[in-house]
């Protein structure tokens, strides 16, 4: 019986080389056992369950409301910093940063284009539920419930200004990360703001090097630049600040009225507090501000055709992130050896693969590059508009009497409540006697909320 | 408000001896917190680094020692030495493991003191902000602004540079069309000698299999190895459809798959048309129209309009696609739509227009061109090259015409055709044409084609009985040699599917038979009451079929009838459908189905690239 | 709010402005929404290698975000040969068919060689040492019964959105598998 055995196995051994693709074959027939062994069956442990995603989305509604009461109602820089280092723990060391809104929009832009693909539901309410409370609230999400910012938010020892200028320049690259982000996810290619997360790898204690260097190097940055990845890079950051700029509510530095003291302009290491600031009114004034506001009114949809022609030409480029391409441009490379290495490796297997039907590798590769040549407009598009609608609107007349945080810059944190004489006042800490009423007003009711 | 307690607001303490001392013991730990971090940091690196470089896993030293081991296979102390080396390894690897684990929580650890207690330190040494009072905020807002314009613009100027930039130096390899080889790799894709140069290879037999490449599947036997296509889906409510695409042309045809594509033609008295779609997102890829042949008159076109252009369903050798429509017209074309060949072989003469599909084995094209009636010596069979379209071999055929599509199939040690004719079940040799066995049990108008399941040709003799034959014999058959027949409810459109143990049949009024395939025995049978031109599929253990009026029944068959459930996909189906891996693709009169769980198989980029498997 | 009692026209309109684009922002996304549960399953899925596509390249051991891959090598044992010379544990021409190291294919020893019965053993992978590397895999499938192949252990595997190995899997083997059938695995063929 063993020999019989072993011969058949020469003899498949020998043959083997030629029946090497016959898969699955059962070359071996199962044995009959004499004893009463019993087959182990091959154990499949369970992946996280779905409730468990539930919860997660629960966790976040929960924390997203918290977050709000504790900005806006409660005014507690210490809540949340409390709730910043929940959030590290639940979503950042727990979670290990996945699932998390960053990466959501690109589920949904795959969702939307790719019939076949459906969005996980977690991932679309963790795409929708902080949008939706920062057109209400603000940036409840990133004051102490997103773990990226939490971390920044907690390292940030010495901050230093960033200047004015510098901030606005920076400011554009979150929209046009966002928007390649999706064009990449949309076109099935890849999940840029997953692959290029800096923090993902350090929730994990274990990543691609790079991305761990990246990481670590941004957190060391964030001990004096106020959250670098949050204002500079952040694609869903991008996104909360369109829509925190139409918030219903937001946060305010002072519980009821401003003094003017100027003790609160330094607070905020985010560059988000803006001073109050009256524009003469007169026709001498307003009519190179008009003009100038019509000039980049019209100059908008230009630089979207612009971009978009620029957009359309990153196509070749881009589309080579798409694994079809990437297969299909390795396999009609002029360089490429003319034999198959001795020993196979990933490449040339992945090349065997592409020979079996160049032909429709190569369509299919074109096709997807022609679906980048249409998305790319758009991605320029999209760039164009963010640049003409960042010159509008730093060309608006403000009318601020207060001190008063940027809608859309504002993260929330809270470092500039208690900076605030009239805060001081609120919790206890002053005589209401020190501070002067406002000017022409009795002196309001101290119920901060609306 | 008041009451609750109240937060703790970070006065900076005046200065007292303690604070001073206090604040600079905790700038001295946060230093050395920030040190430990760094230290921490750079032997982390390095340490993955090293192991990048010294993978135990891939030591020299351990081959050469294997190396030795194979020349001196007794050397009992290369042997140890061997074993030891492998312990120092596999505990090289695992010690590097725990390290990294155990150096990554002590950079958190480091990490969080020096967060902590910097933060707390330089609470302490911070001065209050003082104000300086100043006059002129508008004049400040609007040089900000200017300049934040400026540097608005100059940011989107340099990324706008930088992005063109990108897509100027990079160039493709890609070539815009199939004509042009890729340069310079000639010699990587040239077959041995003796082979003809430049043709792709054809796919392996397996890839042939895994595909559904003629009517009814690569057997012909209407069943899928994809067992994964959902058993119940919902047109209304989209569940378990993945998309609907519209069918633009007419036709009974069913559908056919290669790889990621789907395949079916339709035509009507103005056009003939091949369209191509993707099978993971519907949307159409490619359409050709085919011309008409210049024979074919204006009255033939006519009579035509009312049995239909384009019953025969396409097939596939997995380089080429081929159709062909009631006109005559035959054509091929490569995966990508470009058209290789065109035939125009004239209007056969049949009464309700040419309805056998085509069918291919290893890249050559089996064409049954049966017309007119019996003793007018039109009829033939031809095996036509796929890549020219000329002829192989033709047999001819005497006689009149038929609609069932022959199977080919490896049995008796031959390749043989299986085709039904006149009264006579008919086997051909695959490699000459020459007839092989000929068998007299079936009659009438022949529309279910034969199938060849359990060693056992089966033939179906409309509405009359469905004869199993066992095709190791040779010369003229007799009743004889029959394994067994079976008239009940026999179907007079549809063909019979079988699986390795049951044959099943539906007849156009719903009836569905299931019997035992080794003896005929009927087993059950189940009354669907509606009407069926198209055959049912077999997925597993259960059975698809689609009605006329646009309901499917779906139900689990074996050697009891189980339960059917009725989808309505609401058009009118008259082909069988088709299957990929977790799909299956329905052809309605305007619409094509494609069904299958959300995201199983198709999400990961690039599933498009794999030809077949 | 008090302060904002008093509205100069500006501000008014500004607010107004807020409110419009506020309403069309809830609306958008409460389109989205709806399009996405439209489209969501309840069911999310998760990565798993299709047996029949994988070539064996051998990424999935450096490829994985996780310093130890989430793949490993199971093992059907009701398609194993239980041989006794088993080409997914020993290497090529072994030297003897014993579990010296010399001998074996698996460079972590993961596989634990176990006598049944004359001529039958038992191959059991120690999921703990396994790194993924299909080296056994390979022996396996080209000159055995494939009963030993590569998957992803879904208790390990952190669910990515996009698989690291998944990109650069020379065999196009990965794809998202339903949650509630987490796994490809081969059985009997019937």
């Amino acid at each position: 019986m063993r020999f019989r055995r072993i011969l058949q196995l020469l003899m498949w051994l020998w043959l083997g080389w030629s029946v090497a693709s016959a898969f699955g074959a059962q070359r071996f027939p199962p044995p009959e056992f004499e004893t009463d062994y019993v087959m182990p069956v091959t154990a499949t442990p369970a992946p996280r369950s779905l409730a468990m995603q539930y919860v997660d989305v629960a966790v976040l509604a929960g924390a997203l409301a918290v977050a709000t009461w504790l900005a806006i109602r409660r005014r507690s820089r210490r809540g949340l910093i409390g709730l910043s280092v929940f959030s590290l723990v639940y979503f950042g060391f727990y979670r290990t940063g996945c699932i998390c809104p960053i990466g959501s929009p690109q589920n949904v832009a795959l969702g939307l284009f790719d019939p076949a693909y459906a969005v996980p539901l977690t991932a679309a309410a963790f795409f929708v539920l902080p949008l939706v409370v920062a057109l209400f609230a603000g940036r409840s999400f990133c004051a102490g419930v997103c773990p990226q910012g939490a971390l920044q938010d907690l390292v940030l020892i010495r901050p230093i200004k960033v200047p004015a200028w510098l901030e606005n320049a920076l400011g554009i690259f979150p929209y046009v990360f966002l928007g390649l982000g999706v064009l990449l996810a949309a076109t099935g290619s890849t999940f840029l703001f997953c692959r290029y997360d800096p923090f993902v790898p350090l929730f994990r204690l274990s990543g691609n090097v790079l991305m761990v260097s990246v990481g670590l190097g941004l957190l060391i940055l964030g001990m004096f630049v106020g959250r670098p990845y949050c204002r500079f890079i952040c694609p869903y950051g991008a996104l909360l600040r369109i829509t925190s700029a139409v918030s219903r509510w937001r946060v305010r530095i002072t519980p009821n009225y401003c003094t003017q003291c100027r003790l609160c302009e330094e607070s905020c290491p985010y560059g988000a507090i803006r001073e109050p600031v009256l524009l003469p009114a007169t026709p001498e004034s307003l009519a190179p501000d008009r003009r100038r506001m019509l000039r980049l009114i019209l100059v908008t949809p230009v630089l979207m055709a612009l971009a978009g022609w620029v957009g359309s030409g990153l196509a070749t480029p881009l589309s080579k992130l798409h694994p079809t391409v990437a297969l299909a441009e390795g396999y009609y490379a002029p360089g490429r050896p003319d034999a198959p290495p001795p020993v196979a490796t990933p490449e040339s297997l992945a090349l065997e693969r592409a020979a079996k039907n160049p032909d429709t590798l190569r369509t299919d590769a074109l096709a997807v590059r022609q679906r980048f040549v249409t998305g790319g407009w758009w991605f320029g598009a999209w760039v164009g508009l963010v640049i003409g609608v960042r010159l509008i609107v730093l060309s608006l007349r403000p009318s601020r009497t207060d001190f008063e945080p940027d809608r859309s810059a504002c993260v929330a944190c809270g470092r500039c409540y208690t900076s605030c004489p009239n805060e001081r006042v609120r919790l206890g800490l002053l005589p209401p006697e020190a501070i002067p009423p406002p000017p022409g007003r009795d002196l309001p009711d101290s119920n901060p909320a609306s | 408000m008041m009451s609750t307690a109240p937060d703790k607001p970070s006065v900076p303490e005046p200065a007292s001896p303690t604070g001073n001392l206090l604040a600079a013991s905790l700038q001295r730990l946060a230093r050395v917190a920030s040190v430990f971090c760094i230290a921490v940091g750079l032997v982390l690196v390095v340490a993955h680094f090293r192991a990048k470089e010294a993978d135990p896993f891939k030591s020299t030293e351990m081959a050469a020692l294997r190396r030795e081991l194979a020349a001196a296979p007794k050397d009992e102390a290369l042997k140890t030495h061997i074993r030891e080396l492998d312990l120092a390894l596999r505990q090289q690897y695992f010690t590097h493991l725990s390290r990294v684990r155990a150096g990554a929580w002590l950079l958190l650890a480091g990490l969080v003191t020096w967060a902590v207690v910097g933060r707390r330190a330089r609470k302490l040494v911070e001065p209050p902000h003082l104000p300086a009072y100043s006059e002129e905020a508008a004049e400040r807002h609007l040089e900000a602004a200017a300049l934040g314009r400026r540097s608005v613009a100059i940011a989107g100027g340099v990324c706008g540079l930088a992005l063109l930039g990108l897509s100027m130096s990079c160039d493709s390899n890609l070539p815009e069309s199939a004509a042009v080889p890729p340069q310079g790799r000639q010699g990587a894709d040239a077959p041995p000698p003796g082979t003809t140069p430049a043709q792709p290879s054809l796919p392996s037999h397996e890839t042939y299999l895994a595909n559904w490449p003629r009517f009814l599947g690569p057997t012909g036997n209407a069943v899928t190895t994809h067992t994964n296509v959902p058993a119940i889906w919902d047109v209304e409510t989209g569940e378990n459809v993945l998309w609907k695409a519209d069918v633009p042309l007419p036709g009974f045809n069913s559908p056919i798959v290669w790889g990621n594509r789907i395949f079916l033609c339709g035509g009507d008295a103005t056009k003939r048309g091949v369209f191509c779609y993707d099978a993971t997102t519907g949307a159409m890829l490619w359409q050709q129209e085919v011309p008409q042949g210049p024979a074919v008159t204006a009255k033939q076109i006519k009579e035509l309009e009312q049995t239909g252009f384009s019953a025969p369903s396409m097939a596939t050798d997995g380089l080429r696609v081929y159709a062909i429509f009631a006109t005559g017209d035959l054509a091929a074309f490569d995966l990508a739509g470009n058209r290789v060949w065109l035939k125009p072989l004239g209007v056969p003469d049949d009464p309700y227009g040419h309805a056998i599909s085509l069918a291919t084995h290893e890249g050559r094209l089996l064409l049954q061109w049966d017309q007119g009636s019996e003793g007018d010596e039109v009829s033939k069979l031809l095996l036509l090259d796929g890549a020219t379209g000329e002829p192989v071999w033709e047999t001819p055929r005497n006689f009149g015409s038929s609609w069932a599509t022959p199977v080919i199939i490896d049995a008796a040690g031959k390749t043989q055709i299986i085709t039904v004719g006149g009264m006579d079940v008919v086997s051909y040799n695959l490699t000459d044409g020459h007839e092989l066995w000929r068998l007299e049990c079936v009659g009438g108008e022949l529309t279910p084609s034969p199938i060849f399941a359990g060693d056992l040709v089966l033939a179906t003799s409309p509405s009359d009985r469905v004869c199993a034959i066992p095709p190791d014999r040779s010369g003229e058959l007799s009743e004889d040699d029959l394994a067994w027949d079976a008239d009940e409810e026999v179907p007079d459109i549809t063909t019979p599917v079988a699986t390795e143990e049951f044959l099943f049949t539906l007849a156009t009024y719903g009836y569905l038979v299931c019997y035992d395939l080794k003896n005929g025995g009927k087993l059950w049978d189940h009354d669907l009451e509606v009407e069926f031109n198209a055959t049912p599929a077999i997925v597993g253990n259960r059975l698809y079929a689609f009605s006329t009026e646009g309901a499917a029944f779906v139900g689990e068959v074996g050697r009891e009838a189980g339960e059917f459930t009725r989808i309505e996909l609401g058009e009118p189906i008259h082909a069988s459908p088709a299957f990929a891996p977790g799909r299956m693709f329905v052809r309605g009169e305007q619409t094509l189905f494609g069904i299958g769980a959300k995201a199983a198989g198709s999400t990961e980029p690039g599933t498009g690239a794999g030809g077949g498997e | 709010m008090a302060t904002e009692s008093t509205h100069s026209n500006a501000v008014s309109r500004r607010d107004f402005l807020r409110g419009g684009v506020r309403v069309a922002g809830m609306t958008g996304a409460g389109l989205l929404a709806g399009v996405l549960t439209h489209k969501a399953g309840a069911t999310t899925h998760v990565w798993q290698i299709d047996p029949a596509k994988c070539v064996r390249c051998g990424l999935c051991a450096t490829e994985c975000v996780l310093e130890q891959s989430a793949v490993k090598c199971v093992h059907s044992h009701d398609i194993c040969g239980y041989c006794e010379l088993c080409t997914g544990y020993f290497e090529p021409q072994p030297n003897a068919l014993n579990t010296g190291a010399e001998n074996q294919l698996c460079p972590t020893a993961a596989i634990i060689r176990k006598f049944i019965e004359d001529p039958y053993y038992e191959y059991v992978i120690d999921e703990d040492l396994c790194i993924g590397c299909g080296k056994c895999v390979e022996g396996c499938n080209r000159f055995g019964n494939g009963s030993l192949y590569l998957q992803v252990r879904q208790d390990r595997c952190v669910n990515c959105n996009e698989c690291s190995i998944a990109r650069v899997c020379a065999g196009d083997a990965f794809r998202r598998v339903p949650v509630d059938h987490a796994y490809l695995l081969k059985t009997k063929p019937h």
